[in-house]
C-alpha cells in the first residue's frame, strides 16, 4: 500500500479511536444509551477517520503550499498598504468561510441574527490578521501585542459585567476560540510561516507563529462591542430537545443511514461555499501574481479536492453523530446524583479528544517543520492534550459551583501573559496559536452540547458557553510551561557544550583557528 | 527593532556536537606530530524518513561523531501522476556529518543494522570527499585518531580497512539550486532522464548585491535544492535535460552541478 496514504489513515484511526472508546466505555458504565445512538456515534466516528485522513492530506497539498505562497508574495510584493489590504480581506473571507462559526452562529440564533455574528467576526478577524502580516513585517514581538490586546478585551469584559451583561461575555470569549478552525487554521499557520520566511534576521523563525493567536482576539472583541451596542443581555443556549434524543433513540439501522444522508448536501452546502470563496480568492490572486505554475495549480487543485471531500465528510460526521451523544452524556451526569463524576471523566475525555480535532495535527506537523525536529510532533500532542484536560476539568467544576468566568479567565491570561517574559519568543508564538487550534469543531459539536446538557440539568444555563474559551486558554500556560522547560534544558546543554568546548579546542592560538588545512590530493575520480 | 533579538532559542540538531574522548589530552605539538598527513576526512549524507531521525542521532551518540547537522527534506514522487494525487512525496530527513574515512564503513555499517537499509526505499546514504578543512576541526579528529584506529580494528576483526572504503561504484550527487515551486517540473524532466528519484529541501537565497530591505527588514530569494544521486553514465543525460528545463535562461534560473561521490549505500540502479 502506498506509503503516505497508510500513514494518513493510521494518523486518524489512532486519533478518533481512543475517543471513541472511551465514550462508549463510559456510555455502558455510567449512562446507558440506546443502540441506535450508539450506532450513529460509531458511524460518525468512522466518518471522522475517513474525513480526516482526506483533509489532512488535502490540507498539505492545497491550504498550506497556498497560505505560504500568498504569505510570501505579501512580503515581496513591498508595498505595505497593498499587504495589509490583502490580509484584511484574506481574514473576512476564510472567516465567514469557518464551518466551526457557522455551528456556534446556530446555537446563539435565539438571541442574534446568525449573519449579523459571522459577519462582525469576520471583521474582527480581518482586522487582526491585518495587524498579524504588519507586526512580521515591522518586527515588533508578539508578546506587547498580546498584552495590549488582551488588555482592551478584558476592560471591556470588566465593563460589560459591571453594565450586567455578564451573560454575554463567555460567548465573546467563544467565538474567538471557535473562529480558528479547520478551514482558517492551516491556512493562517501556513501564511505566518510565509510571511516571515523570507526574512532573513535572526527572528524570523519566532516569528512563523502567532497569526493564529492575534486573530483570535479580533473576535473576542468584535463580538464583545456588538454585545456592548446591541445591549444583549440574555443568551438562551440552543439545547437539542428532549424529543429529538428520544427519537434517536428508537432509530432503526434505516434511520441512522437517512439521518447521515439528509446531512450531506447541507454540509456540502457549506463547505462548498466556504472552499468555493478561498478558491476564488486565489484565483485572482494567482492572476494578478502568477505565483504558481500549471504542476504545482492541478496539485493545489487536487489537494482542493481533498479538502473538501474530508470537510464534507468530516463534518456529516460530528454533526449528526457526535451532538446528540454529547448532548445526552451531559443532561444524564448533571442529573445524575454522582455529579462529580463529570470532572474526571471529563478530564479524560479532553486528554483524548484533543487528538481528534484535525487542525490540531497541522499545528504540530508545522511546530515540527519550523523546528527542524527539535519540538516534536508527539511533545505537542501531549501537551495540548493536557491542556485539554485541564480545560474541561475547570470547565466542569465552573458548571457545578457556578464560578463567574472571569475568575477563571483573568488570572489564567494574566499568568499566561506573564509567562511571555520568560519563554522563547517561538514558544509565545505556538502557544496562543494552539489555542485557537485547540477549539476546533470537535469542542463546538461534542463539548458544547455536553457542557450545555449539563447545564441544563445542574442548573446555571449560563455557564454552558465559556468552555471553549476554557480550550482557548490552557494550551496558552501548558505550552508555555513546556518551553520554559525546554530553554532550561537548552542552556544546560549549551552550558556543557561550552564545557566540552572549552577542553577540546581549548588551547587553539588566535593563528592556528583562522587556519585552513588542504588536503592535497583526493581520491581520483573516474 | 525584534530582528536584533536573538531569542536565545537554538535547536539541538544544529549545534555541533563537541566530544571529549576519554584518552589523556595530549599537548598541542605533539597532537601535531602524531601523524604527519592529515587524516582524510569525508562528509557522511543520510537521506532517510524523517521519522527515523532518532534512530541515526541514537547511532551518532554510540559510534560519537561529531559535527552533525539535520535539515528537513521533502523526497519526491515515483510519478508524476502520483505527485499530483499527492500520495507520491514523502518527508524525508538529510542528516550530514563529518567523519574519517577510516570511520566510515563502520558507521555506515551501524546505520545499515539500525535502520534496515536493506530494505528498498528505507533511506540512501552515501558519502563526499572534503578538500579542505579549518585547522582546529581537524585538531579534535586527529586526537582521537588512536583510538579510532583501535576501534576500528576491533570492529572490523582486524582486517585492513583500506580497501573497504574504495567503493567499485562511480556515483554522482547533482545539485541544483532553483526557485521556489519547480522541483516537480525539474523532477519530471530528471526522471525522463534516467534519474530514480531525488530530495528537495527549502532554502534561502542570498546574492552578492545583498537583500533587499523592506521596513528595516531583508527580504530573500526564495529557493529549492533538489538533490538527486545517480550513477556516472546518467550524470550527463539528467544534467542536461534539467539544465535545458530549468537552467539559467528558463524561470526556474537553476543553476546545476555534480559532486563526486564514492562509497554508496542502499542504493540499486537496477
Amino acid at each position: 500500500m502506498n506509503k503516505v496514504l497508510k500513514e494518513k489513515i493510521m494518523e486518524a484511526f489512532s486519533s478518533v479511536l481512543p475517543i471513541t472508546a472511551i465514550v462508549i466505555i463510559a456510555s455502558i458504565i455510567f449512562v446507558p444509551m440506546s443502540a441506535g445512538i450508539i450506532i450513529m456515534f460509531i458511524v460518525g466516528a468512522a466518518l471522522l477517520i475517513i474525513g480526516m485522513g482526506f483533509f489532512t492530506l488535502g490540507a498539505d497539498m492545497a491550504m498550506m503550499p497556498m497560505g505560504e505562497g500568498i504569505g510570501a508574495q505579501l512580503t515581496k510584493g513591498q508595498n505595505m498598504l497593498l499587504a495589509v489590504g490583502i490580509s484584511f480581506l484574506m481574514g473576512v473571507i476564510i472567516t465567514i468561510a469557518e464551518p466551526d462559526l457557522m455551528v456556534l452562529a446556530l446555537q446563539l440564533a435565539k438571541s442574534l441574527n446568525i449573519w449579523v455574528l459571522i459577519i462582525t467576526v469576520g471583521l474582527g478577524v480581518g482586522i487582526f490578521m491585518a495587524i498579524a502580516v504588519l507586526r512580521v513585517i515591522i518586527g515588533v514581538p508578539l508578546r506587547f501585542l498580546l498584552l495590549f490586546f488582551y488588555g482592551i478585551t478584558f476592560a471591556l469584559a470588566f465593563y460589560m459585567t459591571k453594565n450586567g451583561n455578564t451573560a454575554f461575555v463567555p460567548v465573546s470569549f467563544d467565538s474567538g476560540g471557535v473562529t480558528t478552525g479547520p478551514i482558517t487554521v492551516p491556512f493562517m499557520l501556513a501564511m505566518c510561516v510565509g510571511v516571515a520566511s523570507l526574512r532573513g534576521d535572526k527572528s524570523a523563525k519566532n516569528d512563523s507563529f502567532g497569526f493564529v493567536a492575534l486573530c483570535s482576539i479580533g473576535p473576542i472583541i468584535s463580538v464583545m462591542a456588538l454585545g456592548v451596542v446591541l445591549q444583549i443581555t440574555n443568551v438562551p443556549p440552543n439545547s437539542l430537545p428532549e424529543e429529538e434524543i428520544t427519537a434517536i433513540a428508537g432509530y432503526t439501522d434505516r434511520d441512522v443511514f437517512e439521518a447521515f444522508l439528509f446531512e450531506f448536501p447541507d454540509t456540502i452546502k457549506n463547505v462548498g461555499t466556504a472552499l468555493g470563496a478561498i478558491l476564488v480568492f486565489f484565483f485572482i490572486f494567482q492572476l494578478i501574481t502568477r505565483r504558481f505554475h500549471r504542476h504545482q495549480l492541478v496539485r493545489i487543485l487536487v489537494g482542493f479536492v481533498y479538502t473538501f471531500i474530508g470537510l464534507v465528510v468530516f463534518l456529516t460526521g460530528v454533526d449528526v453523530g457526535f451532538i446528540p451523544v454529547g448532548s445526552l452524556f451531559g443532561s444524564e451526569l448533571g442529573a445524575s446524583p454522582i455529579k462529580w463524576v463529570l470532572i474526571p471523566l471529563s478530564m479524560v475525555i479532553g486528554y483524548f479528544i484533543v487528538a481528534a480535532e484535525p487542525a490540531v495535527h497541522v499545528l504540530n506537523k508545522q511546530v515540527e517543520e519550523v523546528s527542524q525536529g527539535a519540538i516534536t510532533q508527539k511533545v505537542m500532542a501531549k501537551a495540548l492534550a493536557i491542556g485539554m484536560a485541564l480545560a474541561l476539568g475547570i470547565a466542569m467544576v465552573r458548571i457545578l459551583f457556578n464560578i463567574s468566568i472571569l475568575y477563571i479567565l483573568v488570572p489564567g491570561y494574566a499568568f499566561a501573559l506573564l509567562l511571555t517574559f520568560f519563554v522563547p519568543p517561538i514558544f509565545t508564538g505556538i502557544a496562543f496559536d494552539s489555542g485557537g487550534v485547540c477549539s476546533g469543531p470537535m469542542t463546538s459539536t461534542f463539548l458544547l452540547p455536553f457542557a450545555i446538557g449539563a447545564c441544563a440539568t445542574a442548573g446555571h444555563m449560563d455557564d454552558a458557553f465559556g468552555i471553549v474559551a476554557m480550550v482557548a486558554m490552557t494550551p496558552l500556560v501548558v505550552v508555555q510551561l513546556l518551553g520554559l522547560v525546554f530553554s532550561f534544558k537548552q542552556k544546560k546543554l549549551a552550558a556543557s557544550q561550552l564545557e566540552q568546548k572549552a577542553d577540546t579546542i581549548g588551547g587553539v592560538s588566535e593563528d592556528e583557528a583562522g587556519h585552513i588545512t588542504v588536503f592535497e590530493e583526493g581520491p581520483a575520480y573516474g | 527593532m525584534a530582528k536584533n533579538k536573538t531569542g536565545g532559542f537554538k535547536f539541538p540538531f544544529k549545534l555541533p556536537i563537541f566530544r571529549k574522548f576519554g584518552h589523556d589530552e595530549k599537548p598541542a605539538e605533539q597532537a601535531q606530530n602524531v601523524d604527519k598527513s592529515p587524516p582524510l576526512l569525508k562528509l557522511v549524507f543520510f537521506i532517510v524518513d524523517w521519522s527515523k531521525t532518532q534512530i541515526i542521532s541514537n547511532v551518532f551518540e554510540e559510534e560519537k561523531v561529531r559535527f552533525h547537522f539535520i535539515s528537513k527534506a521533502t523526497g519526491t514522487a515515483r510519478t508524476e501522476i502520483l505527485d499530483l494525487l499527492g500520495i507520491g512525496s514523502s518527508e524525508k530527513a538529510l542528516v550530514l556529518c563529518l567523519e574519517q574515512e577510516v570511520l566510515v564503513p563502520v558507521l555506515l555499517k551501524e546505520v545499515r543494522k539500525k535502520l534496515g537499509f536493506h530494505n528498498p526505499g528505507a533511506g540512501i546514504a552515501f558519502t563526499v570527499p572534503l578538500s579542505g578543512i579549518n585547522t582546529p576541526l581537524l585538531r579534535v579528529f586527529k586526537e582521537s585518531i588512536h583510538q579510532n584506529e583501535k576501534i576500528v580494528f576491533e570492529k572490523q576483526g582486524g582486517a585492513p580497512m583500506a580497501a573497504e572504503t574504495k567503493s567499485e561504484i562511480n556515483n554522482d550527487l547533482i545539485i541544483a539550486v532553483i526557485n521556489r515551486g519547480y522541483s516537480e517540473e525539474f523532477m519530471t524532466a530528471a526522471r525522463e532522464a534516467g534519474a530514480i528519484g531525488g530530495t528537495v529541501i527549502d532554502a534561502r537565497g542570498l546574492s552578492h548585491e545583498g537583500p533587499v530591505k523592506f521596513f528595516g527588514v531583508s527580504v530573500q530569494d526564495e529557493k529549492e535544492v533538489v538533490l538527486i544521486l545517480t550513477n556516472r553514465e546518467k550524470k550527463v543525460p539528467i544534467m542536461q535535460a534539467v539544465s535545458q528545463t530549468c537552467g539559467l535562461a528558463s524561470k526556474a534560473e537553476g543553476l546545476v552541478f555534480a559532486l563526486p561521490v564514492d562509497s554508496v549505500l542502499g542504493l540499486s540502479f537496477e
